[in-house]
């Protein structure tokens, strides 16, 4: 089965090289595009800046960089396997998030790493997901 | 160790008006200038390594902004490089706009880690509209670095 349009989404660094590793690989069988997507939740935020005592501003831009680190690492290993990615980094719900974006680029199969998020998009994704 | 954007950002790799209209050949007057600077080892190959990329993929980010990078050891040391164009160039953004405001992100090989966080800094910065505002309003390179470390 072939997918043009891959959509990876990333919501923990840890967990992002992995999934990006499958993305990658489908992406090169299928000649597909890969749109790298990163959403922080407002709601992780507050959380770290609770738990670690710190400035919600601080903790928001350490996170966004480390979630922008985390999308060029992924377009450097596709790159490496000449595979197209377009990066993009949101914050707000993801489940929501990942519907506007299948929607609005056209995505046919989504790839997200095992965990919390993955048992979500089990059941709600409009598009077929592939859980790495 | 963290560091700045506006400590890679030399005053004398801002250009304020770029002249060009195509996307390559912004790229090429960005990359004039810093071989006139010194801070290019080979020019040819510098160029090559990121047409190679901009032939992949787009570096237009949207809003207006585009940031072409390159790991290439036609450099020895990261280079970064800022330029405006009031036309706007084509980058093949995803949303469709032409990019206003370029920074050129080019590193060593060896030097993954620090090109990646340099990537990730000034996205981060980009996204911000007020920074954008103002960036596309100043009058000086002095003010681009000033309103770089002011909000970074």
């Amino acid at each position: 089965m072939m997918f043009s349009r891959i959509l990876l989404l990333l919501t923990d660094p840890q967990a992002s090289q992995s999934s990006a590793r499958w993305a990658i690989a489908l992406a090169e069988q299928s000649k597909a595009r890969i749109f790298v997507l990163y959403v922080t939740e407002p709601a992780r935020k507050k959380k770290l800046a609770s738990l670690t005592k710190r400035d919600q501003s601080a903790v928001s831009k350490e996170l966004e960089e480390s979630a922008w680190q985390s999308l060029y690492i992924v377009e450097d290993m596709a790159f490496e396997k000449e595979v197209k990615t377009s990066l993009h980094y949101e914050e707000g719900a993801v489940l929501e998030m990942v519907i506007e974006f299948v929607k609005n680029y056209d995505i046919k199969l989504l790839v997200l790493s095992n965990g919390e998020t993955a048992k979500k998009f089990a059941v709600a994704s409009p598009v077929p997901v592939f859980i790495a | 160790m963290d560091f700045k954007i506006s400590e890679l950002l030399a005053r004398e790799a801002i250009i304020l008006q770029l002249t060009s209209k195509e996307k390559m050949s912004v790229i090429q007057e960005l990359a004039e200038h810093l071989v006139s600077k010194n801070l290019i080892v080979n020019k040819d190959e510098f160029l090559a390594a990121i047409a190679k990329r901009e032939n992949l993929e787009s570096t237009g980010i949207g809003n207006g902004i585009a940031i072409p990078h390159a790991r290439t050891n036609a450099v020895k040391n990261l280079v970064l490089a800022f330029g405006r164009s009031e036309a706007g160039v084509d980058f093949s953004s995803i949303d469709g706009r032409p990019s206003h405001l370029i920074f050129m992100i080019v590193s060593p090989e060896e030097k993954k880690s620090d090109y990646i966080k340099t990537l990730a800094k000034i996205s981060r910065l980009m996204r911000r509209e007020e920074v954008r505002s103002l960036l596309r309003s100043a009058r000086q390179p002095d003010e681009i670095m000033d309103i770089i470390k002011a909000n970074e």
